[in-house]
């Protein structure tokens, strides 16, 4: 089995829920193959976003490769993302 | 239960060895590299790998209950210095708490007299752990003189994680421990989480990762940074920073603390402050 392609989306709507627009924020290959250990778990249980304002913030870890690292392993990454504007769909944040 | 792989210049050849430092009971297969090194051989031991190429080795390291397996990356080294050796860390699938749990067993004034010697047996089954204890019984054992107690405590200086009863057959002993003391494997985890998966997933780039790192970060409108990257740690930060938690300042949003595995929880916890919102570096 291979590494997994993985993909750290971020999703909003702007209609109260009727629709959302998704937005990728990083891919990655998974650093490790899956391997035997029930416990395994590259990303660990969780991650965790919070607001403050018309902004989102965010933690969640991905493969540092994708930040430009020589070697393959789960980095802690960091995203600040502008909330859609709730009637036109714009950028408001910031 | 570390186990140690030395690569060791042998004339025209390398060879890999391993050395396992509690148990003789395991065995250590070469399953796959990247890149594959020239003349290696799929598994043996000592493996000869015949003018050892830098890159990733696939190790899988294998006992009679298990096996686990790991990329080891080897690098060539130019001049004499000490061995480059790599730590296959094998731990067990249930990792302990190191929580104290007591436990009282209570006695009958028509018990029997009994002396306890110690545990004969502990067993794990499910969520279940079950304690025999060596017991002997008969009159002797409770001379009048003696007074006569009516329970005794059970000091579980450690217990697997996920157990949440206790059994101890011959006292009538079915303890099912709270959730606040049943144990958990890792501080700020709710009961019934396994233990925190803390293998460091490194540090082999696979086949055609380089490429996708071209498209990282794709998000146009959004701020987004690689911690370690960002404080200058990309060549020595070796942990696997899963399971993240952020903190914003509410009162000054720039003001931010990130939790992530990316050391000990102990007394000393590691986290990513930044004063000001992170930037990429």
């Amino acid at each position: 089995m291979g590494h997994a392609d993985t993909a750290v989306e971020f999703a909003q709507s702007t209609d109260r829920r009727v629709t959302f627009v998704d937005q990728q924020l990083v891919t990655f290959l998974s650093p490790s193959r899956n391997n035997p250990h029930p416990t395994q778990r590259v990303l660990g249980d969780y991650q965790q976003m919070k607001a403050v304002g018309n902004v989102f913030y965010a933690a969640f870890p991905a493969n540092g490769a994708a930040a430009g690292r020589a070697t393959s392993g789960i980095d802690p990454f960091f995203a600040k993302l502008p909330a859609k504007n709730l009637d036109r769909g714009g950028p408001t944040g910031y | 239960m570390p186990v140690t792989v030395l690569v060791r210049p042998d004339g025209d050849q390398t060879c890999l060895l391993w050395r396992v430092s509690t148990r003789n009971d395991f065995s250590i297969t070469l399953v796959g590299s990247y890149p594959p090194p020239g003349g290696c051989s799929p598994e043996g031991q000592p493996v000869a790998l015949g003018g050892l190429a830098a890159g990733c080795y696939h190790l899988e390291a294998r006992r009679p209950d298990g096996a686990v397996s790991s990329e080891v990356y080897f690098t060539v080294l130019s001049s004499p210095g000490p061995l480059p050796t790599e730590e296959i860390e094998i731990r067990p699938a249930r990792p302990t708490t190191v929580d104290p749990i007591d436990v009282v067993l209570s006695v009958q004034d028509s018990a029997p007299c009994f002396a306890i010697w110690g545990v004969h047996d502990v067993a794990i089954v499910g969520d279940t752990v079950t304690i025999a204890l060596n017991t002997s019984t008969g009159p002797s054992l409770c001379p009048p003189s003696v007074p006569r107690q009516h329970g005794f405590l059970l000091h579980l200086p450690s217990l697997a994680a996920g157990i949440t009863t206790v059994v101890v057959p011959g006292f009538g002993l079915q303890r099912h421990l709270s959730p606040a003391l049943a144990p958990i494997a890792w501080a700020g985890e709710p009961p019934g989480e396994g233990g925190p998966d803390l293998t460091r997933y490194e540090p082999c780039l696979v086949r055609g990762e380089a490429q996708l790192s071209t498209r990282r970060l794709a998000a146009s409108d959004a701020t987004i940074v690689d911690l370690v990257v960002s404080a200058g740690l990309a060549a020595t930060d070796h942990e696997s920073d899963s399971e993240t938690s952020i903190a914003v300042d509410p009162q000054d949003p720039d003001r931010i603390s990130i939790s992530a595995f990316s050391g000990g929880w102990g007394t000393r916890t590691p986290l990513w402050n930044s004063p000001r919102a992170p930037t990429a570096a």
